[in-house]
């Protein structure tokens, strides 16, 4: 590997001043002349039939310039998603509460809000069912249009049965995990311009604009050459922003293309909570058996997830659940079965970490309850069965490199002086205990074969007349700090430029084409590639032209910090930086070059591309290399228990990742931090609480709990770099893991604190007060 | 949700302030101080005034003074004014203590005590330390003045015992000649700006034998309204708070409360928590004795 200037340093971001000092514009910071407003009118049922949707009232409101609904779709009534099962607007049945039936427009939110209150529908109640396993019994109300089964995926490896016969010790579990809210920052927003009746323009906060494109493309019959969509600074996402913003996005272009006006939607908190996807909940059943030694023999798995009533990105969900069931772990015999069934709920999509939270959940619990029946070190038993180099996955994958996770269990054991007290805290007895528990974990990095269509990407850099850079992505910056990675991997791969010099322009559809959506940890190691291929591009013609210059070959121009060198001889170029070499010789600086290319009529303006390395999957086995790599990581956490009031004192967490190299580790750190607290909530107070019709009891942030700052214990992180050798130097993606292991690792923490088995989050108070009182 | 269309008035006194609700029909005005209640309730629909009156300016009721045995809080004092004050932290640190619990900074700054007791939330967290103040109520109409002890100031969760036209002016109670114990212990969802789901507030005298001469005992949020602990009080009067006498203690707590299932918590869980925490108050309260 070169050495780095640029990629690889803590360097700060360049959205941090706008966003630190509020003059960020986010969408709802943006009206226009002329502009309208709209609003959702939803389904308060569970499961109905649409019987007469009567607008006379709400339409004499003051300020109402119109509703639309279903009939109004000039296009498709389908959300272009993984199935044709998802509409806009309910039309003849509606099967969640919260699902949009109407869309109301006005010249300001007042009088659209109060106009929602006017709106009679009448529904004919059908019967709901709200339990996944429930639905996929015979007999169970059929709730999604194409069948209650949303996804079905299988893993079979070995053969279980030898497995079962082969362990001494057999541990059996079930587990539940609950919804989460993503509980992002800025709440969905989306303005539509239709320009001139020509161009139907989309600005909005979301992770995949052409998800969004293509949801346009539907509802309105248009075809993509006439749909540009914006991405807006995006104040938060975390997967809420995935499959949500083609609903939204969808229905603002709609009202902007039946009004001919401006038309702004921006959901409230409320609406936010109550009509946006959410983790899906889990329920699963765990088998898995060891050889004395600790060596495991198999894992048997049968998960639930609850889609809730359209499929939106499920399949997709239940697959990366299906494929992470079994942990970060060499088991010769699997078997894996995960159901997704459809139940008259708020459809489920994607969250960050994407169906693994839910099963690397389960699977530590197990491994804990392994250890423990084993008496093993449970870190000890991780770190006998955990993955290494040339190792086999459960679907048959094998790792030729880049498999740091050993290395993770050492650093963490050191740091968190895990020997010392793991055995020592349960000793203690009385109302305040210690516990400590631990997780490991992997995560496929990028779409992997179930989204082989989608994993490609593309960049294009130009370099303006004074030798500034701009460069568009087709991914998308939500916060998680891609663009300041985006800018140091340009900067680096120009011959080490200023990032200062570099800016990445706004997402936008009519720049770049489809790159896949922004989710799976994949913006680094995709878009980061394209960039670096385009830079080679422009770097070659740049050394050529200064050979010209500078009247020597090409292989004589050294490129360092942003200057071509004409060096005095081409072999002491390898010797590395060679200030000898440098000193005095003829050089040109990096502006010089772009002027001087742009007088020669030298065009400085190239794609790059990303593509995928192959991937496959057997769906009869479950067979294949379902991901192009991995990330991998242990996570520790220390905590205090108060037997008698039930209440967890977090004291410290340490999160030790891979991840191939940390492109900027202070971004780096930041993410673990930022999803190490998100794990927190899941792990210790998010639910949410339905009433007996389905209908969310708490949408908001006085009722629905997330940590705050002072929940947070002390973090420890530490970043492990075994390189990814196809990824930009080095780099594979990670952004998702550091929530995956903290419900583990803090569950196991509470057991070894008291004794009380935990096999369901979030863990309350109220449960381990109750479990410690039967002590 | 959107706000409703509604008239703001400002009124300068609290005469002007007192007409202007005794012009309206009930319900119609109300009075706003910080608006960290009223303007949610607002939104939501559950309150519906066509004008709301601003106490912003009336400097009279925000006022926190101690006279020679009486300490005055202003009905529009802050908690953050609260908090700070001298005053409160030297003679009420029981008050001090249970206004830090409350919200976050920002709710701090604009929420106020009157507010707190007028919202009539069993949750409230000023309420279970008033109480053990033995703090009046002075409220203000067109009518004149009148006084209610704070624990009668309630007649269900959300509903306070007052006419739509009064006002709280001031807050009232006894200060003690020398420092009194005190604790204020409260149990949320998370460590802050959380909702009250259980809490207990004690001030108590203890005799020079290490007795206790008077306790003075709350609860919130695990009944409709605060309630004070009379049952528990009167246990602990003359006697010295021993471990065997905190174990009692406890178990007449948990009778003497009548909490209820919900989103925050259980019933069985504030009934037990409840117990544990005034034991451990009144323990610690015992051993600063020493
Ligand atoms: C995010 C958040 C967190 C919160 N956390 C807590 C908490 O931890 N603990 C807690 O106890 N509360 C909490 N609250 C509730 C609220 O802040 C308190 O109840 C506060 O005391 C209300 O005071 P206010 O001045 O804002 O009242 P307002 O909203 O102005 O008024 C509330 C009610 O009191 C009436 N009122 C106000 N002043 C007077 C007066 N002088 N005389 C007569 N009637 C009056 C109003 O007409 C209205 O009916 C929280 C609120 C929010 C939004």
């Amino acid at each position: 590997m070169p050495e780095l200037h640029i990629a690889g340093k803590p360097l700060p971001r360049p959205d941090a001043p706008g966003k630190t000092m509020g003059y960020t514009q986010y969408l709802d910071d943006w009206n226009l002349p002329g502009m309208l407003h709209a609003r959702i009118y939803y389904s308060p049922k569970p499961h109905a039939l649409i019987r007469r949707i009567d607008l006379r009232k709400a339409l004499s409101h003051p300020g109402i310039h119109s509703i639309l609904t279903a009939r109004d779709i000039p296009g498709k009534n389908f959300i272009p998603m993984m199935k044709d099962d998802w509409t806009f607007l309910a039309e003849k049945k509606a099967i969640y509460p919260g699902e949009p039936v109407a869309l109301i427009i006005g010249n300001n939110r007042e009088s659209v809000c109060r106009a929602r209150a006017l709106i009679q529908v009448e529904y004919e109640d059908l019967k709901p069912v709200f339990d996944p396993e429930e639905s996929l019994q015979t007999g169970a109300p059929q709730v999604n249009p194409l069948g209650n089964l949303i996804a079905y995926h299988k893993i079979r490896k070995g053969n279980i049965e030898k497995g079962v016969s082969e362990a001494d010790v057999v541990i059996e579990g079930i587990y539940e995990t609950p919804y989460q809210e993503h509980a992002y920052l800025e709440t969905l927003g989306y303005i539509a311009v239709f320009h001139d009746k020509e161009i139907m323009r989309v600005y909005g906060t979301m992770q995949c604009p052409f998800y969004v494109q293509n949801a346009v493309a539907s509802i309105l019959g248009m075809p993509q050459n006439s749909i540009q969509v914006i991405q807006t600074p995006t104040g938060g996402a975390f997967g809420g922003k995935e499959d949500m913003p083609s609903l939204f996005g969808g229905l603002a272009a709609l009202a902007a293309y039946k009004t001919g006006k401006p038309v702004k939607l921006v959901l409230d908190r409320r609406d936010d909570i109550l009509l946006s996807s959410k983790r899906h909940p889990s329920r699963s059943y765990y088998r898995i058996g060891a050889k004395k030694n600790g060596a495991l023999t198999f894992c048997e798995v049968k998960v639930y997830l609850d889609a809730g009533a359209y499929a939106t990105l499920t399949p997709a969900v239940l697959w990366r659940c299906a494929v992470h069931g079994c942990g970060c772990y060499r088991i010769p015999h699997v078997k894996v079965d995960a159901y997704a069934g459809a139940t008259n709920k708020i459809p489920c999509g994607a969250f960050r970490g994407f169906g693994s939270p839910q099963v690397v959940f389960a699977m530590e619990r197990q491994m804990d309850k392994l250890a423990q029946a084993l008496g093993i070190d449970p870190l000890h038993l991780r770190e006998i069965n955990c993955l290494r180099k040339g190792d086999e996955t459960v679907t048959g994958q094998k790792l030729p490199f880049s498999v740091g996770l050993s290395e993770t269990i050492s650093k963490a054991r050191s740091m968190s002086k895990w020997s010392k007290k793991w055995r020592q805290y349960p000793l203690i007895k009385g109302e305040k205990r210690r516990g400590l528990g631990c997780a490991t974990f992997l995560y496929g990095v990028g779409l992997g074969a179930a989204g082989k269509k989608l994993d490609h990407a593309e960049a294009h850099i130009r370099i303006k007349s004074d030798g500034s850079v701009v460069f568009s992505v087709g991914t998308t910056d939500m916060g998680q700090g891609m663009e300041t990675v985006l800018t140091q991997i340009a900067a680096e791969g120009l011959g080490g430029i200023p990032m200062e010099k570099i800016r990445m322009l706004p997402v936008d559809t009519f720049s770049v084409e489809d790159s896949g959506p922004t989710v799976a940890s994949r913006a680094t190691y995709t878009s980061g590639t394209a960039i670096l291929s385009s830079c080679e591009k422009i770097i070659t013609t740049m050394k050529k032209t200064a050979s010209k210059l500078l009247s020597c070959k090409p292989e004589e121009i050294l490129l360092e910090k942003g200057c071509f060198f004409r060096i005095k001889s081409p072999k002491a170029k390898q010797i590395g930086k060679n200030a000898d070499n440098k000193k005095n010789a003829p050089f040109l600086t990096f502006e010089e070059m772009a002027s001087e290319c742009f007088s020669r009529h030298i065009p400085l303006s190239e794609y790059g591309y990303f593509d995928s390395p192959p991937t496959s999957w057997e769906p009869e086995t479950g067979q294949g290399k379902a991901y192009v790599t991995y990330s991998f990581a242990t996570q520790i956490a220390e905590l205090e228990l108060d037997m008698e009031t039930g209440e967890i004192e977090l004291q410290d967490i340490w999160a030790v990742h891979d991840i191939g190299k940390a492109i900027n580790p202070q971004n780096t750190e930041g993410q673990i931090e930022g999803g190490v607290v998100q794990g927190i909530g899941y792990a210790l107070m998010e639910f949410i609480s339905f009433n007996e019709k389905g209908m969310i009891q708490n949408p908001s942030f006085s009722t629905y709990i997330i940590p705050t700052s002072k929940d947070v214990p002390r973090i420890h992180t530490a970043i492990v770099e075994v390189e990814y050798p196809e990824g930009p130097y080095g780099a594979k993606g990670f952004g998702e893991t550091p929530l995956m292991g903290v419900a583990g690792c803090i569950a196991n923490a509470v057991v070894n604190a008291s004794g009380i088995d935990i096999s369901r989050i979030p863990i309350l108070p109220e449960y381990i007060l109750q479990e410690s009182r039967k002590l | 949700m959107e706000l409703p269309d509604f008239d703001v008035r400002i009124p300068d006194t609290l005469k002007e302030a007192a007409e202007l609700l005794a012009r309206s029909a009930p319900g119609g005005a109300m009075s706003l101080a910080g608006g960290t209640d009223l303007l949610i309730r607002m939104k939501e629909g559950v309150s519906k005034p066509g004008m709301i009156i601003i106490l912003e300016k009336i400097g009279k009721i925000k006022v926190i003074k101690a006279s020679k045995n009486r300490i005055r809080i202003g009905g529009a004092a802050t908690f953050d004014a609260i908090i700070r004050s001298k005053i409160i932290q030297n003679k009420a640190p029981v008050l001090a203590a249970a206004c830090e619990k409350i919200g976050s900074p920002q709710i701090r700054n604009r929420g106020t005590i009157g507010g707190n007791i007028a919202n009539a939330s069993p949750c409230a967290d000023s309420v279970p330390a008033l109480a053990v103040l033995e703090a009046e109520v002075a409220l203000v109409s067109q009518s004149g003045e009148r006084r209610l002890p704070v624990i009668e100031c309630f007649k269900g969760p959300k509903k306070n015992a007052f006419r739509p036209d009064e006002i709280i002016s001031h807050i009232e109670f006894p200060a003690p000649k020398q420092p009194l114990r005190s604790f204020y212990l409260a149990k949320g969802q998370r460590k802050a700006l959380s909702i009250t789901k259980l809490s207990v507030a004690c001030q108590m005298e203890i005799d020079s034998g290490g007795k206790v001469k008077k306790a003075r005992i709350a609860y919130g949020a695990v009944a409709p309204t605060v309630i004070r602990g009379y049952a528990v009080e009167e246990f602990l009067t003359g006697k010295a708070l021993s471990p065997g006498v905190l174990k009692e203690a406890e178990e007449i707590a948990r009778k003497e409360i009548k909490p209820i299932d919900d989103i925050r918590s259980t019933m069985e869980y504030r009934r037990i928590v409840t117990g544990a925490l005034l034991r451990r108050g009144l323990s610690s309260v015992g051993k600063t004795e020493q």
